[in-house]
């Protein structure tokens, strides 16, 4: 199973190993991590399931849409390595990634 | 304050426009998105008759000037974020009223709309809102106290069309007292009046007009100013280096109140009259914070309120039509969210619902700007309202009444409850 490393707002650090097919913000959310509102449900129309991507395995992240660019730009916190979680699905591919969960805006 | 325009009666006979070359036979469907047939039973029951298994995905209508509507999910969202194809030249039907409607950024396209969009995205970010909450709350609270212990409320006219528009005022820093002026402008431009495109564009006009000159002093005076109200911070706002004109502020401006004022308002509406009939729903929301919040989402999803227009940008075969450079397409946002092929089993609100698709907001670089706001809204009033009135119901008899046009709306929502201890 892919494994993924997320690291809470108080740096603590929780391996996950999820299914395949769901987003990581599903990932994180039913993990029971509750600080990732994610109060859209993967719509892309919130921007409450914004992480930090420490180190990504192979570089292979799917690209950014418009929406999710335009979501991200408004957040006070948005760095180069700002991604919405909702609109990144697990797969094999993102074995080793590990990720922060941003500031709350 | 200026004087509440008197409202026009509908009449029975609407105008038809003759059906263009361009436009087969059996693409012909008889729909008034003014008076859709069966509203009685609900807005989003109406729209839905027009989305049947085989009803092409795009339909034209001769009603309201004649125009073409996009009949599921797949087909609104992607006229939705297609903008080289599918222009916001004109946005709302009829096409006459649309023309001379003159809000800023919403009838312009990309390259030109993104620094207005900008701007506004600054004024509404999330981190904007959340700093808002407390107001928004206050005013949800002070609402909601002022009937509690009475047991009953009119929904619609007690709070539904009170609150959305005391928290705009409060973050434009608007006095209170001109809300029901502003709101009779704003449903003149949603629900414009009259039986031909003709009368329902100069009411649509009068509307447009009311706002602006409302606007126009208000802008004058907070130019240049410090404040961090809303209006303030869109007048100062910076378009390619430039301070924004004084024409667009005034666009800017009247789209912020039409959009603040007569949306919420009916999403609100719909949102309560459907929990009234469904306690269990209302249980479960009241037993988990974190459910609530989320669940704002699913009624956004099964409450759309808003069917605005695009404008065909340019001769082109879609669908497996001819449009025309200048043929209107009409987006009912109601047949995304409730549409099987996106969202199953679309009429339960399914708090655990994954892949969740709606327009709710719209899409494409015109997406909401508001939808933060909106959002914050509607998890305060359902937070406040729960926490007073924890089980509630329609009155016995109640008739509510839908009304559809650019956005749907509903009145007449009595709600009851248990006061004092006593039973229901």
């Amino acid at each position: 199973m892919t494994a993924i490393t997320v690291t809470t707002r108080e740096g603590v650090e929780h391996e996950l190993r999820p299914q395949d097919g769901i987003s990581v913000m599903e990932a994180i959310r039913e993990s029971g991590i509750d600080e990732l509102l994610a109060l859209c449900g993967g719509c892309c129309s919130c921007a409450t399931c914004h992480v930090f991507v420490d180190r990504d395995p192979v570089g292979q992240l799917p690209p950014m849409s418009a929406d999710e660019d335009d979501l991200l730009e408004s957040s006070s916190s948005r760095t180069d390595r700002s991604r919405l979680s909702c609109q990144l699905p697990v797969s094999a591919a993102l074995d080793g990634l590990r990720i922060t969960i941003a500031p709350e805006d | 304050m200026a004087t509440v325009p008197e409202e026009v009666p509908p009449s029975m006979s609407r105008a038809r426009a003759p059906q263009p070359a361009n436009v087969p036979d059996d693409r012909v469907f008889e729909i008034d998105m003014y008076q859709l047939d069966g509203i009685e039973e609900g807005y989003h029951e109406a729209w839905k008759r027009v989305q049947q298994p085989g009803t092409p995905e795009l339909i034209w209508t001769p009603f309201t000037g004649g125009h073409w509507i996009a009949t599921n999910g797949q087909t609104v969202r992607e006229i939705y974020g297609d903008p080289e194809r599918f222009s916001s030249e004109v946005i709302f039907l009829p096409k006459e009223a649309g023309e001379l409607y003159d809000m800023v950024p919403t009838r312009m396209d990309p390259p030109e709309h993104t620094p207005y969009r900008k701007a506004l995205d600054k004024g509404l970010s999330l981190g904007q809102i959340r700093q808002v909450e407390e107001k928004v709350r206050e005013v949800a609270v002070e609402l909601i106290d002022g009937f509690a212990a009475a047991g009953q409320c009119e929904f619609s006219s007690e709070y539904a069309h009170i609150f959305p528009v005391r928290v705009f005022m409060a973050l434009a820093d608007l006095p209170m007292d001109d809300a029901e002026v502003l709101g009779r402008f704003a449903k003149m431009m949603t629900r414009p009046e009259g039986n031909t495109p003709e009368e329902m564009a100069a009411n649509l006009d009068a509307g447009n007009k009311g706002l602006i000159d409302y606007v126009d002093p208000i802008i004058r005076a907070r130019r240049g100013g410090s404040g961090d109200d809303l209006i303030t911070v869109m007048v100062n706002a910076e378009i390619n280096g430039e301070l924004i004109s004084h024409d667009k502020a005034q666009g800017l401006i009247a789209l912020l109140l039409l959009a603040g004022l007569d949306t919420v308002v009916n999403f609100l509406g719909f949102m309560m009259l459907h929990l009234a009939r469904n306690p269990e729903l209302v249980a479960e929301l009241r037993g988990d914070k974190i459910k609530l919040m989320r669940s704002a989402e699913e009624m956004f999803r099964r409450f759309p309120v808003v069917s605005e227009a695009r404008m065909v940008a340019k001769d082109q075969e879609y669908k497996g039509v001819n449009l025309k450079h200048g043929d209107m397409i009409l987006l009912p946002t109601a047949l995304h969210g409730l549409d099987e092929a996106e969202n199953p089993d679309p009429w339960k609100i399914d708090l655990q619902r994954r892949g969740m698709s709606h327009t709710t907001f719209g899409g494409g670089p015109h997406r909401c700007a508001g939808m933060h706001l909106a959002r914050m809204e509607v998890i305060c009033t359902l937070e406040e309202w729960f926490n007073r009135i924890p089980e509630f119901g329609l009155a016995p008899g109640a008739k509510p009444v839908f009304h559809s046009g650019i956005v749907a709306a509903v009145d007449n929502i009595p709600l009851v409850w248990p006061v004092g201890g006593r039973p229901s």
